[in-house]
């Protein structure tokens, strides 16, 4: 596998490191209400819907449906080789838990909103913690 | 007769309802988030209201990531938080202080914008400072730890997938918009 591209990466922090390191185990977590059962991310420390702070971190199946994209062809930063995909997805378990991601491994011309996703991993060696960026790709499977 | 005796006074159309506090205290090693919803809840509890009655919010001084600590949260973190229904809300460094929310909140319950502001003012620079004293809490101070650059807090979620401008963001919403 190659080098992965340059990304300015995310700090771990107590209720994000394990969204950004569950994919050393090939899972997607999310923070979750054990009251409720709702998913919750970005994480907050009290569950939106029943304002419960009985949470914890549980894995999802990591497939998704395609809610947005734009093909990205500016050169802002290092970064993915242009274009790159920026995509919002949404999970199946939940799809008000939307992420901001980037699609890869799809021709571009065969993009569609809605289209079944599943998550890959792109690993990062970091002397701060090893990261996992949630990364989607077409789920051909579905 | 003085010129302030025709003025109406614009706090007196407006009245604080409710107060509450969170824990108080140095290394709580709680999140600010967490901290700053339980202070909010207090509030609204003691004023008798749900957060479904809350329809304005107001806070001092708003998200900023230095000084560390300096805010413990902003008004769209506690609106997300709270699932609150806001039509009117604001915060803001340049206002006239820590009660410049209240005065803000007054304003809009005097002018008929909202019914029930939710004023916070939440700081955690104590916590903050962690293990590395006052100097954590300094610009340019904590973090490190070598490797590549790091991004917390709202930009994180999009900067480490190499979309750092909102052109991008709104390209994504546009392109289902138009679809």
């Amino acid at each position: 596998m190659s080098d992965p591209p340059f990304r300015i990466l995310p700090r771990l922090e107590d209720n994000t490191r394990e969204f950004w390191t569950g994919g050393a185990q090939g899972e997607l977590r999310f923070w979750r209400c054990q009251d409720c059962g709702y998913y919750i991310h970005p994480p907050v420390p009290m569950c939106p819907i029943d304002h419960s702070k009985n949470l914890a971190v549980e894995a999802v199946s990591g497939r998704a449906t395609l809610a947005t994209y734009s093909i990205n062809h500016q050169n802002w930063m290092p970064g993915p080789e242009l274009p790159y995909v920026v995509a919002i997805i949404e999970i199946v378990e939940q799809p008000s838990v939307r992420l901001t991601t980037n699609l890869v491994n799809c021709p571009h011309d065969e993009i569609e909103i809605g289209m079944p996703l599943r998550v890959t991993f792109e690993h990062h060696a970091d002397p701060g913690g090893d990261v996992y960026l949630p990364l989607f790709e077409p789920d051909r499977g579905a | 007769m003085s010129i302030v005796d025709d003025l109406e006074i614009i706090e007196r159309r407006a009245c604080i309802t409710g107060v509450g506090q969170s824990e108080i205290g140095r290394r709580l090693g709680r999140d600010p988030l967490e901290l700053t919803l339980d202070g909010c809840l207090a509030a609204i509890a003691d004023a008798g209201l749900t957060t479904a009655d809350i329809d304005g919010l107001s806070t001092y001084p708003g998200p900023m990531g230095q000084p560390a600590g300096f805010s413990g949260a902003g008004a769209y973190e506690v609106m997300d938080a709270l699932r609150l229904h806001c039509g009117w809300y604001g915060s803001g460094l340049e206002t006239s202080g820590q009660l410049g929310s209240v005065i803000n909140a007054c304003l809009a319950v005097a002018s008929g914008l909202a019914n029930h502001v939710l004023c916070f003012r939440s700081v955690y620079e104590g916590s903050a400072q962690g293990d590395k004293g006052r100097a954590g809490v300094m610009p340019g101070g904590g973090g490190g730890g070598g490797g590549a650059p790091k991004m917390s807090g709202f930009m994180s979620w999009n900067l480490v997938f190499s979309a750092p401008s909102a052109a991008i963001w709104i390209a994504m919403f546009a392109q289902r918009h138009f679809q």
